[in-house]
């Protein structure tokens, strides 16, 4: 086993100015996991207004922003708060912004949602001031590393651009919130959508494939795949959510389109380099896990297709909840579920190699079954939801909410049971 | 920076791989490869230039152990090794 360092002070100085306190990410994480059970569970409810869902304070924009909230931007937080120092090599320079932005974050959500849900402006409004708040901060923690880091480029340019769609989204959803009182915004709804856009394709998108690009060869011990090609998909991706955010702005759908298009070129020139890793890595066998991963790349080029047909008005009155459906649950949710059932058994046992005692098999810190319930349920709530969606089905759609709740909770009690793990080993630690 | 690994031995003969200047995850495919193509290799020294604790859940999977070698700002050396079954 590891033996005592010859100068302990220098090699755990060095890692765990590295590693934070475990809780800390963990604590983003298990939100994440308990609201991805809320949304589903929100989903039954509001079944019947999801399909026609065009925008508005009310259930359905609860239910949304408990998604991309509590699920998404808490799952960003914990992985970018541990995972960026980790890859490159620089160290929070205080951890004081990491917990300033959990009591931001987790009552401004509570707010924000409670508000949309009743369409209560005052809790709406103090929602999106503690959330912009605290994404602001998020904003300081990630850019003041980004500015230091001298490697990882591709990654780094991804993680600008999520960062500038960051800024602009919290300016757009402040704007928005403040409209459904002084009624400013001269097109609520356009306002509405470029926010969207921002969030799912240009915070999120952008912050997926830059950790894609780091973890995914890492996870196939595969080299990294050629930097021309993720520059070039990099341009594309980059000109394509440019060119969707002017398309909205001027309301010209044929630059949406040909922008699209574009996007959708680099999204698929992005997916053919993770395809080389998995196809040239040395570890062929990758699980659950890369079954939802390769599953949400899929969703993701479908998203921007629907996107385009949506602006070409092909999906009927139910295109915006269909394409928002696919783009939010099928890529997002999808790939983010497929991510962190790696991440956090790996996270966990980072932190339980400290000591002198033997840590446990990254295979034996939670069950299997819970993963397994939770990508066929998953899987199945995707597909019944969507399908739900295009035809107007809101009994579908509710069939998919407790099949997708019933995913939700089996990830939870995969989370829970990691960190069982994590907290048995540390007592057992502590005795020897 | 650097893509590829440094592969030799050291003064004791044992394998030895020097990930210095390699981008992440660069070092981790670096070694973790090695171990998988080397399967009855008992053991290997390893160069890095950070503490890899990203490496350790994976090589307690394996069933692999570490120890120290010498560590300095920017350079650590371990010895990994195969566990008995």
């Amino acid at each position: 086993m590891k033996k005592a360092p010859k100068l302990p002070g220098m090699i755990l100085m060095d890692a765990q100015r590295r590693l934070l306190p475990p809780l800390l990410p963990f604590l983003f994480f298990i939100v994440a996991a308990v609201c991805h059970a809320g949304v589903w569970l929100g989903v039954i409810f509001v079944a019947e207004d999801i399909p026609s869902y065009t925008g508005g304070p009310g259930p359905v924009l609860a239910v949304l922003h408990l998604l991309t909230l509590g699920v998404m931007i808490a799952t960003a937080i914990g992985a970018a708060i541990q995972l960026l120092p980790v890859a490159t090599g620089l160290a929070h320079k205080s951890l004081l912004p990491a917990r300033l932005l959990m009591w931001l974050f987790l009552p401004g959500v509570l707010s924000l949602t409670s508000g949309f849900l009743d369409a209560n402006q005052f809790l709406m409004s103090a929602g999106a001031l503690f959330v912009t708040l605290a994404l602001m901060v998020f904003l300081h923690i990630v850019t003041s590393m980004l500015w230091r880091a001298t490697t990882l480029k591709l990654a780094i340019a991804h993680a600008w651009i999520s960062m500038a769609s960051l800024f602009g989204l919290l300016g757009l959803g402040v704007a928005l919130v403040l409209d459904f009182e002084f009624a400013w915004l001269m097109d609520h709804q356009n306002t509405a959508a470029q926010h969207m856009i921002l969030a799912a394709c240009g915070f999120m998108g952008f912050l997926a494939i830059g950790f894609g690009n780091i973890l995914v060869p890492m996870f196939a011990l595969s080299q990294s795949p050629s930097g021309r090609e993720g520059w070039v998909s990099w341009t594309f991706l980059v000109a394509g959510l440019v060119g969707v955010l002017a398309g909205l702005n001027f309301q010209l759908n044929a630059l949406i389109l040909i922008a699209a298009v574009v996007g959708l070129i680099g999204a698929a020139l992005h997916i053919k380099t993770m395809f080389w890793c998995l196809q040239n890595g040395m570890r062929k066998k990758l699980g659950l896990s890369f079954v939802l991963i390769k599953g949400a790349w899929g969703m993701m080029l479908l998203s921007i297709a629907l996107g385009a047909a949506l602006v070409l008005d092909l999906l009927g009155d139910q295109g915006p909840a269909l394409f928002g459906f696919v783009l939010l649950f099928g890529w997002l949710l999808t790939y983010i579920k497929g991510m962190l059932q790696r991440i956090v058994p790996f996270l966990a046992a980072m932190n339980m190699s400290k000591r002198n005692h033997k840590p446990p098999r990254l295979s034996e810190l939670a069950a299997g079954l819970p993963l397994k319930l939770h990508a066929l349920c998953h899987a199945l709530a995707i597909v019944l939801g969507a399908a739900s969606i295009a035809v107007d089905q809101s009994v579908g759609l509710q069939a998919a909410g407790v099949i997708g709740f019933i995913g939700a909770a089996s990830f939870v009690w995969f989370c829970f049971s990691v960190l069982q793990s994590y907290f048995s080993y540390h007592r057992t630690a502590a005795q020897d | 920076m650097t893509n590829e690994a440094q592969i030799g031995t050291d003064a004791s003969g044992r394998p030895r791989i020097n990930t210095t200047g390699m981008e992440p995850p660069g070092p981790f495919v670096a070694i973790m490869g090695w171990i998988e193509t080397h399967p009855d290799a008992p053991e290997v020294v390893v160069c890095l230039e950070r503490d890899p604790v990203y490496l350790f859940p994976e090589l307690t999977d394996i069933n692999w152990d570490w120890d120290y070698l010498s560590e300095k700002p920017g350079a650590f050396e371990l010895l990994l090794k195969r566990l008995p079954e």
